[in-house]
């Protein structure tokens, strides 16, 4: 047990004790000490309420314990939570969040498939990068205390709905093809 | 050698002084008597009437109770050392201040029963129907609360109100609308226990093992502001 977490319940001891008379404080710690000190009675279950966490979890920022988790552990829901820059991020369904973040991410720009050379589909929409920004930093993520544990960046982002850009040029009927692609 | 009494007139000659010890009391009526500062040792009850009796600041050293009647008899400041009650009824019996040490409670109605301000210390409840059981400022220290036949010992709407529970064990117990305020619990198993309605405003968990997630965000708030 951590010091502060043994100062903590001696405190809170002390305070719950508070409310008792004389007479009753004496009598307790008289039958207090008689049953553990002097008749050695063992507890009935030693490690009742104990948590056993290894002692260099103690030591880790939540970034950190994710990251070591899902390099030890091979649970299919850490596979959710990834870390980027000693930022944690959550997938939820097709979309993923910044633990401290409101803000919903999506594809970034880099992964966007190159725009397609065929005449038909040159109004095929292609991502913004400013209708769609992402919190989400791509590179240099914060590394675990083993050096690893979550996949690149870019091996997990979610396919994402993109944003259609605003056109001037009247739809065509490839337009409303992909329309209905969307909507599908 | 162990006498046999099984009447109230035998009983009363067994009694010597404030006095009696290592008898068998049997098929016996004795509400009408008090043992108030009475000295009792090593004696039997069996199939026996004190309801009502006066215990009161008596000594009971291994004294057992089997298929007794017990209702409102008062133990208040009485002191029962190895003390058995098997299969006896217990109901709104008043054990206030007193010291219950190495006692056995043992598939006995103890609804409503008093253990205000009491020390129930290294006594095991089991089987035991202890509805509304009233232990407000007691102390219970290695104690056990079980029901081998219904999983889960009763203790809903009892009372713990500022007791000081050290190292119990009431996992499974249903503590069903139990009024836990400003209790101090250390060390203690909650673990299966039924918390729900459980009043707990300013009680003191420490080290006790319990599921948070199945309280309420009242009553996990009332446990934040507990020191917990």
């Amino acid at each position: 047990m951590a010091v502060e977490d043994s100062m903590k319940h001696q405190v809170s001891i002390e305070m719950a004790l508070d409310a008792y008379s004389k007479g009753e404080l004496v009598r307790m710690l008289s039958n207090l000490m008689k049953a553990y000190v002097i008749d050695g009675t063992s507890p009935l279950k030693p490690d009742v309420g104990r948590v056993h966490v290894p002692t260099h979890l103690r030591e880790l920022d939540f970034p950190s314990l994710i990251e070591t988790l899902k390099f030890h552990l091979n649970l299919s829901d850490l596979e959710k939570f990834n870390v980027i820059d000693g930022q944690v991020y959550v997938t939820l369904g097709d979309r993923e969040y910044a633990l401290h973040g409101p803000v919903a991410t999506t594809n970034n720009t880099s992964t966007a498939p190159p725009a397609p050379t065929d005449p038909t589909s040159a109004a095929v929409p292609s991502p913004s990068p400013t209708a769609t920004p992402s919190p989400r930093p791509r590179q240099n993520r914060g590394g675990g205390v083993f050096g690893g544990g979550s996949p690149a960046p870019q091996e997990n982002l979610p396919l994402m709905p993109e944003t259609k850009e605003a056109s001037d040029a009247p739809p065509t009927e490839a337009d409303d093809r992909f329309r209905m692609l969307e909507l599908d | 050698m162990e006498s046999v009494c099984d009447s109230l007139h035998t009983v009363r000659d067994a009694c010597n002084g404030n006095r009696l010890e290592q008898c068998l009391v049997t098929r016996a009526d004795l509400s009408v008597l008090s043992f108030e500062e009475y000295v009792l040792d090593r004696v039997k009850f069996q199939s026996v009437s004190l309801g009502g009796v006066n215990f009161l600041k008596s000594m009971l050293y291994s004294v057992s109770f089997n298929g007794a009647q017990l209702r409102e008899t008062n133990f208040t400041t009485s002191q029962l050392r190895g003390s058995n009650f098997f299969n006896s009824e217990l109901i709104e019996a008043a054990f206030v201040g007193a010291t219950v040490e190495s006692g056995r409670f043992f598939d006995s109605r103890m609804t409503n029963v008093n253990f205000g301000g009491a020390h129930l210390l290294n006594s095991r409840f089991s089987g035991v129907d202890a509805y509304g059981m009233n232990c407000e400022r007691a102390m219970l220290m290695h104690c056990s609360f079980t029901d081998p036949r219904m999983d889960n010992a009763q203790l809903s709407n009892a009372s713990f109100k500022h007791a000081v529970l050290i190292d119990c064990d009431l996992q499974h117990a249903n503590l069903y609308a139990a009024d836990l305020r400003n209790a101090l619990l250390v060390k203690v198993d909650l673990r299966g226990a039924n918390l729900a309605a459980t009043k707990l405003d300013g009680a003191r968990f420490i080290d006790v093992a319990f599921n948070r997630s199945e309280l309420s965000e009242a009553q996990r708030s009332a446990l934040a502001a507990g020191g917990h």
